[in-house]
C-alpha cells in the first residue's frame, strides 16, 4: 500500500511539474497553451544535444538549455506570434498553439537530427542515485522531479500574491487597457511572462524526460494527461491544481495496484484513469463551468476600445441598400456573392482535372485527398458552423473506418450497408457529447473532447481486435469502386452533397441562428433560441459527414487501421483546415488534398532531409493564422476583392450619418462605404 | 406607496401582470443578492428600477428573465409561473430584453438580426422547417419583411439596414438591439442600463425611440437605469432596490419625495445635512 502511494507522488509529482508549468501560463497570459508539450520537447532535445550528443557537462548543457534557450524561444515566440493572440478568440488561440505543437517537432529533428534516444539523462549525476522509500524504488531524477514541483507552487504563490510584478500580470490578464493606463507597459509584461513560462516549460522538459522518454508524441500526451490536474484544479488555482496533479497520480497508482498485471487491457485503463477523472470532474462541477464560461474576457475598457474587425467590409455581400421607401425593399438585396463561389469551383474543377490528366498513382493519392475532404466538411460544419472547437474529429473518423470495415469484414455486411451504419450509429454520441459540453466555455470543450478521443484512442482502438498489431482490418471493396479516377468523381459527387447541404444549412433560420450563436450566446437564447438543441443536431450532422469521410477512407485504402485516425492526427487535421479555412467548404477541399499530395510531392521530388517539412509547413500555416484568422482563402479573396475595388467597381459616396433613433432620408449605403465612415461619424462619435 | 414593493400594478390595473417577481431570494455563496424581492409590471406600462451599485438590479434581470434560477421565490409572465423555465422559452412567451454590453450578432447585418429575432419568437419552428424547404434560398417573406421595415423607419436604421453590426456606430449597435428585443411585439421588454455609453442627447433620442415602438405596439417597458433623470422622466411606476431589499415603489414624484430613497440612493439628505454641518 505505502509503496503504492510513493510510486504515486511520483507519477503525480510529473503531472504536478507540468499542469504547474500550464496553470503559470494560463494565469499569466490566458493563453491554454497546447504547445506547451512541444515547447518542454525542444528544450529537452537541446539539453540532450548538448549534454549528450556534444558531452558537454550537465550543468553548462542544463543552464544553456534551460536559462538561455527556454526563455529566448519564449521571448522570440511572444515578439512574434503571442503578443498578436491578446484577446483573440479562443479557437485561433487553440489552433495556433497546436501549429506550434506541429511545427517544433520537425524543427528540432532539421537541427539536432532524429536519432534513437533510447534513455534521455536528467539533472540527477549518472549512474542515477535510487533510494528506498518505504519499499518503493525513487530514483534522483524523481526527486528532482518532486523539488521541481515545490519550486514552481512555492515560488509561483509568492510571486503571483505577494509581488508587485505577480499584481500587475494579474492585472494585465483582466484588462491590458488598465493596466496600461497605471503607467506599466503590458507589452513589456507579457513578454516576461512568456519568457518565464517557456524558461519553466524547458525545465519541465529536462526533468521529465528521463522518466517518460525523449519523443514529441510522449510529451505532448503527458500534457494532455496533466490537462485533467489542471481541470480538477479548475484552471487559475496553482495550489489546487498541484494538490490535484498528486492526487489523480496516487489515485492511478493505488488502481493499478488492483488490476491483474498480465491482462492486455490494465495499461490501457491505467493511462485512462486521469482521463476519466477530468471527465467525471468536468460533469460533477458543470454547473459552476457553465457560470463561469458565460463571463466575458477582457475588461470593459479593452472591449469598449477593441477595433472593430476588418472583416466587416470583406464579408459585406449585400450590394448596395434599396432605400426608405418600402419596407420590403430592405429584404430584396441580392444575396449572391460570385466570389465565393468562385473559391468552391475552382479548386473542384482542378482536382477533376487533375484526376483526368495525372498517373494513377497520383490520382490514388487525390482520391485519398478527397476523402479527407469529406472528413474536415465536419470541421467546418462543428467549428466553423457551430462555433464548437472539437478536438476528436478524427476519433469519428476513425469510427467509421474502424466499423465499416469491422461489420464487413468480420460480420460479412453489404459494403453500402456497413458504410451507412457506421455514419449514422456515430451521431447520438456527437449529440451527446454536445449536448454535455454546450452549457460550457471554449476551453472547456476542447479539453472535454481531447480527453474523449484520447480516451477512445486507449480504450477501443487500441483493442487487438481493432488494431490487428498496427495492420488494421483490411478491407475487401467491391471491383467497380476500384478504379481510382472513378473513385475520385464519386468522392467528388459525395462532397458536392455535403457541400451543397452545408451552403443550405447557412442560408436557412439555423445557419442564421448558427452565426447568431457565434457572436452572442446569451443574446440568441435571449430572443428564443434553444441553444443546446442546434449545437446538438450540428454535432450529430458533423459526427455523420466525419464518420462517412472515415467510411470513405477505409474503402480507398482498402483497410480500417485506427492508428491513422489518433486523437494527436486529429489536431494536425483541425490545424490544416483552419490555416486553410474553417468557415469555407473549399477550405476542407483544399485541405484535404493538401493533406495527402504535399507529403507525397516533398517525399517524391525532393530529398531526404527535407521529408519533415511538410509537417512544419502545416504547423507554420496554423500558427500564421494570428495574422489572418480567416484562412488562407479568405485572406486571398479579400485581396482580391480590394484589388476589383480599387480598379473595376465605380466608388461610392460614404453614407449620411443620421441622428440617433430618428428616421431619416437616404441615398445609398453599400460596398463602397467603409465602415469607419460610420465610426468616425462627428455626430456620433464625438 | 409602500416601502416593500408590493403588487401595486395589479392593483391599480386591474389586469393580469405582463411580469410579476414574487418573493425571490438570490444567494451567490451564501452571500445575500437579493431579499424576498416583489415587483409587477402592469401591461403596456413604463416601470422603473433603480439603485445604487451593487444593489441587485442586474441580478434581479437574470432571474426575470431566465438565465439565473433563484433559490426561492417565483417569476410569473402572463399569469403563468415560469420560474423553471429556459430562457428561450420565456422569450417565446413573450419577454424580451436588452443587455448592458449590447449583445448583438457583430457578423450579421442589421436587417438580417431582426429578421432572425422576429422569426425566431414568431415561427421558432422554421430553424428545423427550413432545412427541409428552398425557403432560404429566397427572399424573405413579405409580412416578415413588412415588420423588419417598420422598425428599421421606427429606430431611423435605414442608413445601416444592410451594414453588418460590428461596423456599426455603438449607439446604433444600442439601438439594433432594442430593435431586435421589440420587433416581435413582446408583452413586456426588460432593458438593462440602456443609456450606457451614450451621451445626453442620444440618450434622449435612444428614450423617444423605445417610447415611440413601445407605444406603437402596447408594450409593458421595464428599465434598469443609473440615469435617474431618464427613469423619472419616462417611468411611470419605480422601484428601488438597495442591497438586494426593495426599500420603496412609487410615482416618480413620490420616489423624489422618498426619505429612504434619498438616503439610500441620492444621498441628498446627507449631503445637505453635510452642507448644514460645513456652514455652521
Amino acid at each position: 500500500m505505502v509503496e503504492y502511494l510513493v510510486a504515486g507522488l511520483v507519477i503525480g509529482g510529473i503531472y504536478a511539474v507540468i499542469a504547474g508549468g500550464l496553470t503559470v501560463t494560463y494565469t499569466a497570459s490566458g493563453v491554454l497553451n497546447f504547445g506547451y508539450g512541444a515547447l518542454a520537447y525542444f528544450v529537452a532535445r537541446c539539453y540532450y544535444f548538448f549534454h549528450t550528443q556534444q558531452g558537454w557537462s550537465i550543468w553548462l548543457a542544463a543552464v544553456l538549455s534551460i536559462v538561455v534557450i527556454g526563455p529566448a524561444l519564449g521571448a522570440v515566440l511572444y515578439l512574434t506570434l503571442f503578443r498578436l493572440l491578446g484577446q483573440a478568440s479562443i479557437l485561433l488561440k487553440v489552433v495556433v498553439t497546436i501549429g506550434l505543437s506541429v511545427a517544433l517537432g520537425p524543427i528540432s529533428d532539421v537541427l539536432f537530427g532524429n536519432p534513437a534516444i533510447p534513455a534521455a539523462p536528467g539533472l540527477a549525476p549518472q549512474p542515477v542515485t535510487t533510494f528506498q522509500v518505504f519499499g518503493a524504488a525513487v530514483t534522483m531524477d524523481q526527486v528532482i522531479v518532486l523539488a521541481s514541483v515545490a519550486l514552481i507552487l512555492v515560488g509561483g504563490t509568492l510571486i503571483f500574491k505577494f509581488t508587485e510584478g505577480g499584481l500587475l500580470v494579474r492585472a494585465m490578464v483582466d484588462s491590458p487597457a488598465m493596466t496600461s493606463l497605471t503607467g506599466n507597459s503590458p507589452k513589456r509584461i507579457s513578454l516576461c511572462v512568456w519568457t518565464g513560462s517557456v524558461g519553466i516549460a524547458g525545465l519541465v522538459g529536462v526533468i521529465v524526460a528521463p522518466i517518460v522518454g525523449l519523443t514529441s508524441e510522449e510529451f505532448t500526451l503527458l500534457m494532455a494527461t496533466a490537462f485533467a490536474a489542471l481541470v480538477v484544479g479548475e484552471m487559475v488555482n496553482l495550489f489546487r491544481v498541484v494538490i490535484a496533479a498528486l492526487l489523480i497520480g496516487v489515485a492511478t497508482s493505488l488502481i493499478q495496484g488492483y488490476l491483474p498485471p498480465q491482462n492486455p487491457l490494465t495499461a490501457e485503463i491505467v493511462e485512462s484513469i486521469p482521463l476519466a477523472i477530468m471527465l467525471g470532474w468536468l460533469l460533477f462541477r458543470y454547473r459552476s463551468i457553465a457560470a463561469h464560461a458565460s463571463m466575458r474576457v477582457g475588461g470593459m475598457l479593452d472591449r469598449a476600445i477593441a477595433p472593430p474587425s476588418a472583416r466587416a467590409a470583406a464579408y459585406d455581400t449585400r450590394g448596395p441598400l434599396a432605400g426608405t421607401q418600402a419596407s420590403a425593399d430592405y429584404l430584396s438585396a441580392p444575396r449572391r456573392d460570385y466570389m465565393r463561389s468562385a473559391g468552391f469551383l475552382v479548386p473542384l474543377v482542378i482536382v477533376a482535372v487533375l484526376a483526368l490528366s495525372l498517373p494513377t498513382f497520383w490520382v490514388g493519392l487525390l482520391s485519398e485527398g478527397v476523402c479527407f475532404s469529406i472528413a474536415f466538411l465536419a470541421f467546418t460544419l462543428v467549428t466553423g458552423e457551430g462555433g464548437m472547437i472539437w478536438l476528436c474529429m478524427s476519433t469519428f473518423t476513425g469510427f467509421g473506418a474502424v466499423i465499416t470495415a469491422y461489420l464487413a469484414t468480420n460480420h460479412g455486411w453489404p459494403l453500402l450497408a456497413a458504410i451507412a451504419f457506421s455514419a449514422v450509429v456515430v451521431m447520438p454520441v456527437g449529440a451527446i457529447l454536445a449536448f454535455i459540453t454546450s452549457r460550457m466555455g471554449g476551453v472547456y470543450v476542447t479539453l472535454v473532447t481531447l480527453t474523449f478521443g484520447l480516451l477512445i484512442d486507449n480504450l477501443f482502438f487500441a483493442r487487438g481486435t481493432f488494431q490487428n498489431f498496427g495492420s488494421g482490418i483490411e478491407l475487401a471493396t467491391p471491383q467497380w469502386i476500384q478504379n481510382y479516377r472513378f473513385q475520385v468523381f464519386l468522392f467528388l459527387g459525395v462532397f458536392c452533397v455535403i457541400a451543397f447541404g452545408i451552403e443550405h444549412l447557412r442560408r436557412s433560420t439555423a445557419g442564421m441562428s448558427l452565426a447568431a450563436l457565434r457572436s452572442s450566446e446569451i443574446g440568441a437564447r435571449s430572443l428564443g433560441l434553444n441553444a443546446v438543441a442546434l449545437k446538438a443536431f450540428i454535432a450529430a450532422c458533423a459526427t455523420f459527414v466525419a464518420a462517412l469521410g472515415g467510411a470513405l477512407i477505409a474503402v480507398q485504402q482498402s483497410v480500417g487501421n485506427p492508428v491513422f485516425f489518433s486523437t494527436l492526427n486529429g489536431l494536425v487535421w483541425l490545424a490544416i483546415v483552419a490555416t486553410v479555412g474553417i468557415r469555407l467548404n473549399a477550405g476542407a477541399l483544399n485541405a484535404g488534398v493538401s493533406f495527402i499530395m504535399i507529403p507525397a510531392l516533398f517525399a517524391t521530388f525532393l530529398p531526404g532531409r527535407v521529408l519533415e517539412l511538410p509537417a512544419f509547413l502545416f504547423g507554420l500555416g496554423a500558427i500564421m493564422l494570428c495574422r489572418n484568422p480567416d484562412g488562407i482563402i479568405a485572406m486571398q479573396g479579400r485581396q482580391i476583392r480590394s484589388l476589383m475595388r480599387r480598379t473595376v467597381l465605380p466608388r461610392r459616396e460614404p453614407p449620411s450619418v443620421p441622428v440617433l433613433g430618428a428616421p431619416v432620408e437616404v441615398e445609398a449605403v453599400g460596398a463602397g462605404a467603409s465602415e469607419s465612415d460610420a465610426v468616425r461619424s462627428p455626430e456620433l462619435s464625438k | 406607496m409602500t416601502a416593500t414593493g408590493t403588487r401595486e400594478g395589479e392593483i391599480r390595473t386591474g389586469d393580469t401582470a405582463a411580469l410579476e417577481v414574487r418573493d425571490v431570494s438570490v444567494r451567490f455563496g451564501g452571500v445575500p443578492v437579493l431579499s424576498e424581492v416583489n415587483l409587477t409590471v402592469p401591461p403596456a406600462s413604463r416601470v422603473g428600477l433603480v439603485g445604487p451599485n451593487g444593489a441587485g438590479k442586474t441580478t434581479m434581470f437574470q432571474v426575470m428573465s431566465g438565465f439565473l434560477v433563484p433559490d426561492s421565490g417565483s417569476v410569473i409572465l402572463n399569469g403563468q409561473d415560469v420560474t423553471k423555465r429556459a430562457a428561450h422559452v420565456r422569450a417565446r412567451g413573450g419577454l424580451a430584453r436588452t443587455f448592458q454590453h449590447p449583445e448583438v450578432f457583430e457578423t450579421m447585418t442589421v436587417v438580417d438580426q431582426l429578421t432572425l429575432s422576429l422569426r425566431l419568437r414568431t415561427s421558432p419552428g422554421r430553424v428545423w422547417s427550413d432545412l427541409l424547404s428552398p425557403r432560404g434560398w429566397q427572399t424573405t417573406a413579405r409580412g416578415e419583411g413588412d415588420r423588419v421595415g417598420e422598425i428599421i423607419e421606427l429606430l431611423g436604421l435605414q442608413p445601416f439596414a444592410h451594414r453588418e453590426v460590428q461596423s456599426v456606430p455603438f449607439g446604433i449597435a444600442r439601438l439594433v438591439e432594442v430593435g431586435a428585443a421589440l420587433i416581435a411585439r413582446p408583452r413586456v421588454v426588460l432593458l438593462d442600463e440602456p443609456s450606457a455609453g451614450l451621451d445626453s442627447r442620444e440618450t434622449r433620442e435612444l428614450a423617444e425611440a423605445i417610447e415611440r415602438v413601445a407605444s406603437h405596439d402596447d408594450v409593458a417597458v421595464l428599465l434598469v437605469e443609473h440615469d435617474l433623470d431618464f427613469v423619472l422622466n419616462m417611468a411611470e411606476l419605480v422601484y428601488v432596490l438597495n442591497f438586494g431589499v426593495m426599500i420603496a415603489s412609487g410615482t416618480p414624484a413620490e420616489i423624489r419625495a422618498h426619505t429612504d430613497v434619498q438616503d439610500a440612493y441620492l444621498g441628498t439628505r446627507a449631503s445637505d445635512s453635510q452642507q448644514q454641518a460645513s456652514a455652521q
